[in-house]
């Protein structure tokens, strides 16, 4: 397959569809997705930028620049119309006022395929996965901006999350990576070659791995090192202590969690995510016996630390007899892990909160979260999504965490499987 | 009267345990003294947020000697969450001006650098605070500090104990660092100025939101360890609308109308600390800043543009932190005379 080869454009209203989508297409990597009926067999897509002129618009047939194929699964995509027919070397093309026109698609030992309904969320889904295999570090992890060499243990579990059965990126190697970095304790750093006592990331890592048959030994350590962690105020010196000489802050120290690092205090986050990984164990068995006290214990913490209005922060509720305002991100966090708790009332008003203030959110992170919470507490979400794909530059997003997690929003299914958490 | 070997010996024993004890209280914990001889700082009358600001600032700085001719300059504000109504953050529009001022000064490059120690999604309080367009007008790169690349980092001071820190390598290799605090009083450790606003340059993803472990090791031990280990060249701090209460986030807005300018972070948080009608001296960071990292005294500081005009009214805290507020009518002799006493007093917690 060239870029030489003879273009045939074809202009579907599907097409059009795309021409007026929003400018981050102007980065699309991936121009369209098809997929074969049946068995989830891949497809192989290249598709070509052609350079544009100074107004932007794409230069006729001029050299195409060519991307690097990749390949992506059917479960991705949703397909609705009937398709053309189709023939071997088959060229699509688009509305010039997007300089991204041609894709071929290679259809080897294909019976037959359907043209996709070609809609916004999976071609920006796309996008975003090319963007986020084309900063695969090359020893298997992420670094936490884009901008950055460094591998961090946090992007590279949202971003192996996010690859996970999509064959774009080499989550293979990021697996890897995540089993090379554990520390002999059982728990993760926050990258490598950070000191070895492990922190709250543990948990994302235990998810991360759930389906690798190689790191249930790692997992089971994993797990272990979490059900020995708690808060400081597990302890009964520092539970006296703000009982009595430390009141400003408003909590019940007989609840604690997860803290962000050994040797501090419980926090909503480490805790949810603690939770999180915890119940996607099957069996409290196997020296594993602690989990359903320690979750329930959690659960009780984040229960007690929410804020009066609903929703969550840091772990602040109340401090020096002030309601401290929540945040729309720790809240989500929180809310998936108390999915299982979805009639309690300070759920419910959580997940209020959360509705109220999600369309207004403007930032991906906080954005994807809330799409995922909302989607396990069954509330709308289809207005979110949209917001989210329709935010400018979306690909071009510094922090790759983020990047990860607004794949996850849009494939909020599978995300939600994978966090364990059932709708 | 006669010393038998054992008498010796256990007297000797005794000694020894008593030095062993003693003497990590009476050796310095500081590795170096930074203090410059002589510090400036400027109060420049600044009464709103306005594109007025550019002129205003400029004229503040050039009030000093400032080099940045082909350096990196990294603006550090202190932006920390987004509430409506409340003074939080320094104003984006201050830290454009300083953006502006800085290029014009011949800076290589100008970024401006944060990691919020309270609300994790960074972008969230750049959008909801103004940071985000300001800065995207204007073309100043942001660098999240919060997830910058880290660099182990041994300190140049040993109040906490801690070991090494992990830092970000934008603030490590900049050039020109300057801390942009808003004046705020803090419900922990009594106010939080530029030498506090330091602790933002902790990564949250290695300590955690709130970086709780340095509320563990002690607020102003974090402060002293962090600023003796990441020199603070300058200090423009965001007294036009100030903070005073509950703060840092919970406060009550209180106009100051003034920016404050210096080339010493003490200098400029003992500055400030007056201009909030606080005794500086009784604020430890500051109190023991003035031993290695720069001047607090009225009389080691030139001082610039306006004078300081005690409030008559002391800005409001929360109770533990009555103590700090300067008595009424109190003068400047008498205010260095506390000081100096002040410093005088061994570093206890």
């Amino acid at each position: 397959m060239t870029g030489n080869e003879s273009l045939s454009p074809l202009l579907t209203p599907e097409a059009d569809r795309v021409a007026t989508c929003p400018s981050q297409l102007h980065r699309q990597t991936f121009f369209t997705d098809h997929t074969l009926t049946g068995s989830p067999t891949f497809f192989r897509c290249s598709v070509w930028i052609p350079p544009s002129d100074s107004a932007g618009r794409a230069v006729g047939n001029a050299p195409f620049k060519p991307c690097s194929p990749s390949l992506f699964h059917q479960s991705h995509f949703g397909w609705e119309q009937s398709p053309p027919t189709p023939k071997r070397g088959f060229a699509w093309t688009c509305s010039s006022r997007i300089p991204v026109v041609a894709g071929f698609f290679d259809s080897k030992e294909i019976p037959h395929y359907k043209v996709p309904t070609v809609t916004t969320d999976p071609i920006v889904l796309s996008d975003l996965l090319a963007e986020l295999a084309l900063r695969q570090l090359p020893c298997g992890g992420w670094a936490a901006l884009a901008s950055s060499s460094q591998p961090a243990i946090e992007p590279t579990c949202y971003s192996a999350l996010a690859l996970d059965s999509v064959p774009v990126g080499d989550l293979a190697h990021a697996q890897d990576f995540l089993l090379r970095t554990q520390n002999p304790n059982g728990s993760w750093p926050v990258f490598p070659g950070d000191d070895q006592r492990g922190g709250w990331i543990t948990s994302l890592v235990v998810m991360a791995l759930r389906d690798l048959v190689p790191a249930i030994p790692a997992r089971l350590q994993g797990l272990h090192w979490l059900l020995n962690c708690a808060g400081k105020e597990a302890n009964w010196f520092w539970k006296w202590k703000f009982r009595t000489a430390d009141r400003h802050v408003r909590f019940n120290p007989d609840k604690y969690g997860w803290p962000w690092f050994p040797d501090t205090v419980s926090w909503v986050v480490p805790t949810s995510f603690a939770i999180l990984a915890l119940n996607q164990i099957p069996c409290s068995c196997g020296g594993l016996e602690q989990i359903p006290f320690r979750v329930n214990r959690g659960v009780e913490m984040l229960m007690d630390r929410v804020c009066p209005g609903g929703g969550w922060n840091a772990g602040n509720g109340v401090v020096y007899g002030v309601a401290l305002a929540p945040h729309a991100d720790d809240t989500a966090i929180a809310l998936l892990a108390l999915r299982d708790r979805a009639e309690d009332p300070v759920v419910q008003g959580s997940v209020d909160y959360l509705e109220r203030t999600a369309p207004a959110l403007t930032a991906p992170c906080s954005l994807a979260w809330a799409i995922l919470a909302l989607a396990a507490h069954r509330r709308p979400i289809a207005s979110l999504r949209s917001s989210l794909v329709a935010l400018p530059d979306l690909s071009g997003i510094e922090d790759t965490s983020t990047l990860a997690l607004a794949c996850l929003a849009i494939d909020y299914r599978r995300a939600l499987s994978a966090f364990g958490v059932t709708v | 009267m006669s010393v038998t070997r054992r008498d010796f010996l256990i007297g000797s024993a005794a000694l020894a345990a008593g030095a062993t004890v003693t003497t990590p209280f009476l050796l310095p914990k500081y590795h170096s003294d930074q203090r410059p001889k002589r510090s400036r700082v400027a109060i420049v009358d600044a009464q709103q947020y306005s594109q007025q600001l550019d002129q205003i600032l400029a004229a503040g700085l050039r009030l000093f000697p400032i080099d940045v001719l082909g350096k990196t300059v990294v603006l550090k504000p202190n932006l920390v969450d987004y509430i409506p109504g409340n003074a939080i953050n320094t104003h984006p529009l201050l830290v454009l001006a300083a953006a502006e001022s800085f290029r014009r000064l011949g800076a290589k490059s100008v970024l401006v650098a944060e990691g919020p120690g309270h609300q994790r999604d960074t972008q969230l309080v750049l959008s909801q605070s103004g940071y985000e367009q300001s800065l995207r007008d204007e073309k100043i790169r942001f660098v999240d500090l919060n997830r910058d690349e880290l660099i182990r980092t041994p300190l140049r001071a040993g109040y906490t104990g801690m070991k090494p820190l992990w830092l970000p390598r934008t603030v490590l290799e900049a050039d020109f660092l300057v801390s942009m605090p808003k004046i705020k009083t803090h419900h922990w450790s009594g106010v939080t100025l530029s030498m506090k606003n330091m602790f933002g340059v902790v990564p949250g993803t290695r300590y955690g939101w709130p970086k709780n472990i340095l509320h563990w090791k002690g607020i102003q031990e974090s402060i002293l360890d962090l600023c003796a280990t990441v020199p603070i060249h300058f200090v423009i701090a965001d007294g036009i609308v100030a903070m005073e209460g509950n703060g840092p986030l919970n406060g009550t807005p209180r106009p100051l109308g003034t920016i404050v300018l210096a080339d010493d972070p003490v200098a400029a948080d003992a500055t400030c600390a007056r201009l909030m009608g606080f005794e500086s001296g009784r604020i430890v960071h500051i109190r023991e800043g003035a031993r290695f990292i720069g001047n607090a005294s009225s009389a080691l500081i030139d001082q610039a543009a306006e004078t300081v005009d005690v409030p008559a009214t002391p800005f409001q805290v929360v109770p533990e932190f009555r103590f700090l507020r300067a008595p009424l009518k109190c003068d400047a002799t008498a205010s260095n005379a506390q000081e100096s006493q002040a410093s005088k007093t061994p570093y206890a917690r």
